[in-house]
């Protein structure tokens, strides 16, 4: 029993860990875009959140905190990676949030309730999650879930674009005033990160635009002459 | 210069290179443990109650829009994922082949694809059938899979008896052709005056039927239609020659530009008559001489010429 404690402490600890360590600032700096990145593992099904474009080896030994036969680490070669989702959040401290949110939820899967979140696996014969080799279908139902919780949770408005029209599910599942939903361009399929580069680039500058906007507003405001009383 | 100056600044002499350096510098740089930057401050960071799981989304193909003309529409049924064996139970019997006998070549062309269409939106079910559900309900698409293959094979079979009657036609036309051009040009010289207009008629289909020889020329003029110009106009000289000057100033057609004014002219005495005027008027401007082997060149040249004149007559009077 204090094992299994120790663990879970462990597996908490590194959750803390995990979470989003730079700063706003650096992503803007950067001139990426504030995105948050599904990427699913195409062997197993698994899920992985990333800030940048493209997986990271830290990342994985964070987000799998207690791998065991049915949830094994997953392997960082990235050609067995793909993008699932983006999100787009208004800005990048709310993109930071969204990552920890989306980290928060892995935790309670995996550690919290990792029971009520086992209850709710479709099985197989044997009591197992269902599989086909290796695949697990409910890891990536299970990140589509997290993406529905993590947008009331926050309550901010939130675009996602999606690999597949089909893979968000229902559309009673997902509240319309505060996500919007779109496609991850297929123009060059196989230059997938670049579509990602440019999807953040647009991003970045969609962003720059409306602080551009803002600050000419308050610009003109302040230059305006004050009412003369008669 | 300058800037390995400023390096040398950074790196002291006898350091590492500076390639390795750099490497080593970014391995730490990335590394857990010295990995110095500081977790952003000014965010929420505690989420205490603020998240609920939720049981796992299942993908929702009806999600995603097919546009109505699709081309991979056409391996279903009226848009259908699987037909119930019902509804193929008054699919009806196979084409019979005398049935088939009576199309044209067009229509037995189209039922083919259409049959072939046909076959594989069943193969696709029948590829379900087989992997995901029992094979007890697929007596039906098996039925109907056998009678369309029975009708494209029938259609073969009639397309096999026409191409082998061709050929054998083919070959006794060979047997028999100079009989029956024998006998046509016989019948067609010693007609009588009054039968002109019908003789010209039979001369259009003998030469359509037996020379393949259309007057338009739509693909051209080959060197075999050039053998049944000559043919042709020798047929119709024969017939109209009469004893008038013109007649004797002109004797014979020297070269093929002259056998294709007798060819194109109007079928009775008057349009051969005005034919061999206007060869003479063609010969006064002193020709060059054609060759044998230039006769399909010089043909087809005239007829280009001449369709390009009709089609700006044609622009002219719109």
């Amino acid at each position: 029993m204090a094992n299994k404690n120790r663990n879970i402490r462990k597996a908490v600890k590194l959750f803390q860990e995990a979470r989003a360590r730079r700063s706003p600032d650096f992503f803007r700096k950067a001139g990426l875009g504030p995105h948050v990145y599904v990427f699913r593992n195409l062997e197993t099904g698994q899920v992985t959140y990333s800030q940048t474009i493209g997986i990271n080896p830290q990342n994985l030994t964070k987000q799998f905190t207690r791998p065991d036969w049915q949830n094994r680490k997953p392997s960082d070669r990235i050609d067995v990676w793909r993008c699932m989702a983006v999100a787009e959040l208004p800005d990048h401290a709310k993109a930071i949030e969204a990552f920890d949110g989306l980290l928060e939820l892995r935790k309670l899967r995996d550690v919290i309730d990792k029971k009520q979140a086992m209850e709710w696996r479709v099985k197989n014969s044997d009591g197992n999650i269902w599989f086909s080799g290796n695949y697990r279908p409910t890891y990536t139902q299970e990140a589509v879930a997290d993406l529905v919780s993590l947008s009331e949770g926050l309550g901010y408005n939130m675009k996602i674009y999606w690999e597949d029209a089909w893979r968000r599910g229902d559309e009673t599942h997902w509240n319309k005033d505060l996500v919007q939903h779109d496609l991850i361009p297929t123009s060059a399929p196989r230059e997938r990160y670049s579509v990602l580069r440019e999807l953040s680039e647009k991003a970045f500058n969609d962003w720059k635009q409306k602080l551009d906007v803002k600050a000419k507003a308050s610009e003109i405001s302040a230059q305006e002459p004050t009412p003369v009383s008669q | 210069m300058n800037s390995v100056k400023q390096l040398r600044t950074i790196i002291p002499r006898g350091s590492r290179g500076f390639h390795q350096t750099l490497a080593s510098t970014a391995r730490l740089a990335n590394s857990t443990k010295n990995n110095k930057t500081k977790a952003p401050k000014n965010i929420e960071r505690e989420f205490s109650g603020k998240f609920k799981i939720l049981p796992p989304i299942a993908p929702k193909a009806s999600n995603i829009k097919v546009k109505d003309d699709h081309p991979l529409w056409q391996f279903f049924s009226h848009k259908k994922f699987l037909r119930a064996p019902e509804d193929l139970a008054n699919a009806g019997r196979p084409w019979a082949v005398s049935e088939l006998r009576r199309k044209s070549f067009d229509d037995l062309h189209t039922l083919w694809y259409v049959c072939l269409k046909e076959r594989n939106i069943l193969s696709r079910e029948d590829h379900l059938l087989s992997n995901y559900l029992s094979d007890t309900g697929s007596f039906a698409y098996k039925r109907l899979n056998e009678n369309l293959h029975e009708t494209m094979q029938r259609i073969r079979h009639v397309l096999a008896e026409r191409h082998h009657a061709h050929e054998a036609a083919l070959e006794s036309f060979e047997e028999q052709k100079n009989q029956i051009f024998g006998q046509f040009k016989s019948r067609y010289l010693e007609a009588d005056e009054s039968r002109d207009e019908d003789l010209g008629l039979q001369l259009e289909r003998f030469q359509l039927a037996y020379l393949g020889l259309n007057s338009k020329f739509p693909h051209g003029v080959s060197q075999k239609d050039v053998n049944s110009i000559k043919f042709i106009s020798e047929l119709k000289f024969t017939r109209f020659k009469s004893d008038t000057d013109n007649m004797k100033a002109f004797g014979q057609p020297k070269d093929i530009a002259e056998t294709f004014m007798i060819f194109q002219a109007h079928h009775s005495d008057k349009g051969v008559e005005e034919a061999v005027v206007s060869i003479l008027e063609y010969r006064e401007s002193a020709p060059s001489e054609i060759t044998p082997e230039q006769e399909q060149i010089v043909l087809n040249n005239i007829v280009k010429t001449e369709r390009a004149k009709q089609v700006s007559e044609a622009e002219e009077q719109s």
